[in-house]
């Protein structure tokens, strides 16, 4: 089945941004100067996108869902191909990225730089404290970890 | 802030992008390098780098080649003609004319911008048009302040029995505005250089539509006499037309007015060969650098002065009195000031005008071209005599003849183009017998393209570099889908960065009607006649440095744009995208400026060139507010399976 999705547009992305980081519709309406229901439909349109989205990329890496949240941005589920737990996040500076629960080669990965990038935008996003001392895989793992347990999906 | 608390992470061990059992490395190599290429198309991964050094390589090797005279192909021929009247002489004839006081030493009414008058346009495009009503003029630029338009005509004038002069201009404003400066400038008569200007002054006003503007410069005759150290002087009247950033006018009528103690009377000189037929049947002749020239004499002035004849019925208005003239060929030299010198007395008496035509022994040259195209310089050397060089130094048509001195001697030719040229040599003894044709069979003519051998070799090796970068480009984009090629983001760049090769960057006239058009990609050069290709010339001489300059910023980031587009658009290669469009719009900018201070024209391909950065821009900023994901290429059907 095709199904047609988009990105949030920019300004839908930093209100759907913002009510993730709890802050009140209306104080967003007047921070960018759009009105209280502007605000409410850009958020219930952006949310749309991203559910279709993170459904899209667990579609093409053959992952099936356990949890999402197009709220928050992000999945998690089980990639049978490579026999991992996979992780779907969303995030208006980095897109949609896939992540799979293994320990990567870091050190000699020329993606290394840009993992880097994204894991410390994720965690800025979610307002947690980068740990420095670790490798890339691990501290996305840590974040990972961090994320489901706030959005409950473990204990 | 929250806090990630490692001692709680009990479930996961590590989490990574790439997909777990292979290394990025190993994953590269094992899927990447065992694609299949699509047939038909040999593996050229490892040519790309050699192929740029290699193409510079022999660029540099040819350079010698392209910047070397084509002397080859050129000749000339000689072959014995019929015996000819070789006895020089003159011929006076008089006519009834009823002298004044007051006489027009000049009066072109309507002014049909004829022989008498050299008008040309300066940086600007210019169309010109003759009718009952006068000489249109249409000034047109797109970005352009520092064109103009001309018009110039040399006179000689008694001035030691003039006691007033005149100059005047009516002209009529149909379109736009502009600023018309009337100019008189006299100098010394026996020299014809620039530092020979004696007096000069000038008055300009503006011109606008629907208005008639009548321009009068009278000139202080009394110290003129004093400062000039002959009886005839020469004078320049020249018409300068300055439109921004266009208009239309008409000059309706001309005129030089002089008012004299005593009547003046007209005295017409003409120049033909002993055959009869006129020195200026062929119109490079007024450029020649030794004209036909009459030295002049009165009886009770002081000093002989020279008249160049440079164009046909030269008319001098004298007064009553018995005057002695040396005419001949001009030669600048102290001890022989002419060449085949003959003598003439005349005398003005009340009430007659007088015709004076010169019989002068002269060579006719007959010139033949397989490709007569217009060409800014000709030179001809005659035995051990200084070189005679028809100049105009702007583009003149191809003449089929021309008339040099009666020198005996070896006679060299060359003929000037852009930065390359013809010559041919013939060691001869001439005489009036013989008939001498110049040839140049140099160029082939190509689709209006004007090329010699080595160009031919040097095109044919730029072509195969070409071919192998479009060859390696086709094995790189082989598996792209051609809709989402369209809606790519450095598509529509790339197509107008390719569309600004084809286009000129810069126009320009350098005087004269002919406007170049430069394509600054490409060594090609385009001269235009009113709209028409007069021909086209692959220069590379001149292109050598724009040459270096636009392979750095523009064919290496077209080449790179192309290969970039084997590759899905993404954040990460979006930086070097914008690079790589940075430099043309740079180096089109930097036309931009050069532009407005030079006073060219800026083309379509210059524009075509600055465009494709902002509207790179403009597509991402577009698509990103309308929520498109970044594009991702995706593969063929056929591809998709594997």
């Amino acid at each position: 089945m095709h199904t047609y999705f988009r990105y949030p547009t920019q300004q839908q992305g930093k209100i759907w941004l913002k009510r993730r980081q709890d802050i009140r519709p209306s104080d967003i309406a007047k921070q960018m100067r759009v009105s209280r229901p502007y605000v409410s439909k850009a958020q219930r349109v952006a949310e749309q996108r991203i559910s279709k989205l993170l459904k899209n990329a667990a579609a093409i890496n053959r992952i099936s869902i356990e949890h999402s949240s197009s709220k928050f941005g992000f999945a998690v589920g089980y990639c049978p191909g490579y026999q991992s737990i996979s992780y779907i996040t969303y995030s208006p500076q980095f897109g949609v990225q896939v992540w799979f629960d293994h320990e990567g080669e870091c050190s000699s990965c020329p993606e290394n730089s840009d993992c880097e990038r994204t894991i410390r935008g994720l965690a800025k996003e979610w307002k947690l404290e980068f740990p420095s001392d670790v490798s890339i895989s691990r501290a996305a793992s840590l974040l990972f970890d961090t994320i489901m347990r706030r959005l409950g999906w473990v204990e | 802030m929250g806090r990630i608390k490692k001692e709680e992470n009990n479930r996961t061990t590590d989490a990574c992008r790439v997909p777990p059992g292979l290394s990025h490395r190993s994953w590269f190599a094992a899927t990447v390098n065992k694609l299949k290429k699509p047939d038909g198309l040999p593996d050229t991964s490892n040519i790309d780098l050699g192929l740029f050094v290699t193409f510079w390589v022999i660029l540099l090797f040819f350079i010698p080649l392209w910047n070397s005279p084509y002397s080859f192909g050129a000749s000339l021929q000689v072959s014995q003609g019929e015996e000819v009247d070789w006895n020089n002489g003159f011929e006076i004839v008089t006519m009834p004319y009823s002298g004044l006081n007051e006489t027009l030493l000049l009066n072109s009414t309507p002014y049909d911008g004829s022989s008498i008058w050299d008008c040309g346009s300066y940086f600007v495009d210019a169309k010109t048009r003759s009718d009952e009503r006068g000489y249109t003029i249409s000034i047109s630029g797109l970005i352009n302040n520092l064109g103009f338009f001309s018009c110039s005509t040399t006179t000689s004038i008694s001035i030691h029995d003039i006691t007033e002069l005149f100059f005047s201009v009516i002209l009529d404003g149909l379109e736009g505005s502009c600023n018309v400066t009337l100019s008189a400038a006299f100098s010394d008569i026996s020299l014809e250089n620039s530092w020979s200007e004696l007096f000069h002054r000038s008055i300009t006003s503006e011109l606008y539509r629907g208005k008639t503007l009548n321009l009068t410069l009278s000139t202080p005759v009394a110290l003129l006499k004093t400062i000039s150290p002959d009886w005839l002087s020469k004078v320049d009247m020249d018409i300068f037309i300055v439109g921004t950033p266009s208009a239309t006018l008409i000059i309706k009528d001309t005129t030089i007015k002089a008012i004299s103690d005593k009547p003046l009377f007209p005295v017409t000189i003409d120049a033909t060969a002993t055959t009869g037929e006129s020195l200026y049947s062929s119109y490079i002749t007024r450029y020649l650098s030794n004209p036909p020239v009459i030295f002049l004499n009165r009886t009770g002035e002081d000093g002989g002065p020279a008249l160049s004849l440079r164009r046909a019925n030269y008319t001098v208005f004298l007064p009553q009195g018995q005057y002695s003239a040396i005419a001949g060929w001009h030669n600048y030299d102290v001890l022989s000031p002419v060449i085949d010198a003959q003598e003439i007395t005349f005398e003005v008496i009340p009430d007659e005008m007088i015709h004076l035509r010169l019989k002068m022994r002269a060579i006719r040259l007959n010139i033949n071209s397989s490709a007569p195209i217009p060409f800014r310089s000709m030179l001809v050397r005659l035995g051990e005599s200084d070189d005679l060089i028809y100049t105009p130094w702007r583009y003149v048509p191809w003449p089929d003849h021309l008339y040099v001195p009666p020198i005996q001697g070896d006679i060299w030719i060359s003929v000037y183009f852009e930065d390359w040229y013809v010559q041919a040599w013939a060691n001869i003894s001439m005489n009036h017998t013989q008939r001498i044709s110049f040839s140049s069979p140099l160029t082939i003519n190509i689709f209006g393209l004007l090329l010699n051998l080595g160009q031919l070799l040097d095109i044919g090796l730029v072509i195969l570099i070409v071919f192998l970068v479009i060859k390696r480009w086709l094995v790189k984009t082989a598996q792209l889908n051609r809709r989402a090629l369209l809606s790519d983001n450095r598509f529509v760049p790339i197509i107008l960065l390719m569309s600004s090769f084809l286009f000129p960057w810069i126009l320009y006239s350098d005087w004269g009607e002919y406007l170049t058009l430069n394509f600054v990609a490409l060594p090609v050069r385009v001269l235009t006649f009113q709209g028409n290709i007069a021909f086209a010339v692959v220069s590379f001489g001149e292109w050598i440095i724009l040459g270096l300059l636009s392979v750095v910023l523009l064919w290496a980031p077209l080449i790179g744009l192309l290969f970039m587009l084997s590759t899905p658009e993404s954040k990460s290669n979006s930086k070097k995208t914008g690079k790589l469009l940075l430099l043309p719009f740079l180096y089109s900018v930097f036309f931009l400026i050069a532009v407005l201070l030079s006073g060219y024209t800026l083309g379509l391909g210059a524009i075509l060139a600055m465009v494709g950065l902002p509207i790179w821009l403009i597509q991402i900023l577009y698509r990103r507010e309308i929520g498109v994901p970044d594009i991702q290429l995706p593969l063929k059907k056929a591809e998709r399976g594997s």
